[in-house]
């Protein structure tokens, strides 16, 4: 990102930046840039908090006086902790409870996943009706399609239907990022704004879900496709999963 | 928080690894005092509208006229080590298009450029400069001088 704020300034467009990695600005001798310590995916702070989010803005645009650069300012706040469960005030539980067994047998998992995501449909329109959007769409396939894409390349290495990717291995990447999607919007749908954390290892640690994807890495590890490969090995699982 | 000495070892190693090369300063633009600015902001989380592309790391941006509704945007990030979850419950958690509306109505800033754009980053620097030249003239024409640009 500094490299397009350098490319802008020495073209006599003033920039600011948010950082979120401070030594990677003063490597990059960033502009303007505007520190914070929030975490990776959120720049602005929190969601739904818009007096925070125009707060940090704010003060990333006032640097934009400063001609004495490369500026890098530390904004003084950490993001406000996250409100758990507005109801109880405890933490966060999703509205869906699986905590499910391993499961061996494909086929009893393929149908867990489909329980699954019956159990969370309701809760995933509730997140369209409250949002009024949805994130989801990358793979231009419903949810089930998504399920299908994965299920099929786990069974098979084959592809029934590839939606929007271009290949392969785009097309398992979107399905992935897409069911990804679809169960964290399901689950943030409840009042409350849980930590990311808890969404994190909800998803990849009690789903029947996470299972199937698990299965789908192993496939991807044999392929010899080395984008499909390169797909389970480094855009599936969050390294503060699999190595956390 | 990103204070990389507080993170577990996994996700420090993996941000410690991503390339980032020395860059020498560049001088830094004047210009009129906030409220007469024209403010354009910039992502790199790979937002695209849902009818087009989806990022490659072949350094690309994409246009997201001023007007798109927040429905109409997707994530199309290749990188998974970073939180999604605050983007799908509000865009302006990474591309903050209705605070920089608020600004503007409340004449804090001058006014919202026309269009903003999107980059991905995880794509090779030489790249982004090369993809990052290509919106200079379409900022230049819808007379933005002050750029506002966020990471993921």
């Amino acid at each position: 990102m500094s490299a397009i704020a350098h490319v802008l300034e020495a073209a006599g467009i003033a920039t600011t930046s948010i950082s979120l990695i401070r030594p990677h600005s003063e490597k990059m001798n960033t502009p303007r840039a505007l520190w914070t310590t929030f975490e990776l995916g959120r720049p602005f702070g929190l969601p739904n908090n818009p007096d925070f989010q125009r707060e940090v803005l704010l003060a990333a645009l006032n640097l934009l006086d400063r001609t004495d650069g490369p500026v890098l300012v530390d904004f003084p706040k950490d993001a406000p902790a996250a409100v758990e469960d507005e109801e109880t005030g405890e933490g966060w539980a999703c509205p869906v409870s699986f905590e499910q067994p391993v499961i061996d047998d494909r086929s009893e998992l393929v149908k867990a996943v489909e329980t699954e995501i019956r159990s969370l449909d309701p809760w995933y329109r509730m997140s369209l009706d409250k949002r009024g959007r949805t994130t989801f769409g990358l793979s231009g396939l419903d949810i089930s399609g998504c399920v299908a894409v994965l299920t099929a390349y786990t069974e098979s290495g084959t592809l029934p239907d590839k939606g929007r990717g271009r290949d392969d291995a785009e097309t398992l990447r979107f399905a992935i990022e897409d069911i990804k999607t679809w169960y964290q919007e399901a689950a943030t749908a409840k009042p409350g704004s849980p930590a990311s954390r808890a969404l994190m290892n909800w998803f990849w640690r009690e789903t029947a879900m996470t299972q199937l994807m698990e299965q789908l890495r192993l496939k991807t590890s044999q392929s010899e496709d080395k984008a499909v490969k390169n797909v389970g090995e480094r855009q599936l699982v969050p390294a503060a999963v699999s190595h956390g | 928080m990103v204070d990389l000495a507080s993170l577990p070892d996994a996700e420090r190693i993996h941000l410690e690894k991503i390339p980032c090369p020395d860059q020498e300063p560049t001088p830094l633009v004047s210009g009129p005092p906030l409220n007469k600015r024209r403010v354009a902001l910039i992502t790199t989380a790979a937002l695209v509208r849902r009818e087009d592309p989806p990022f490659t790391a072949k350094g690309e941006y994409r246009v997201l006229p001023a007007s798109t509704p927040s429905g109409d945007m997707v994530m199309s990030h290749s990188s998974v080590n970073f939180d999604r979850t605050g983007f799908q419950q509000d865009l302006n958690t990474v591309h903050p298009v209705d605070r920089l509306n608020e600004l503007a109505r409340e004449g804090v800033i001058g006014s919202v450029a026309e269009f903003h754009y999107s980059f991905m980053g995880s794509t090779p620097i030489d790249r982004v400069f090369t993809a990052a030249q290509g919106i200079v003239e379409s900022l230049k024409g819808d007379r933005v001088d002050a750029v506002c640009l966020a990471p993921v």
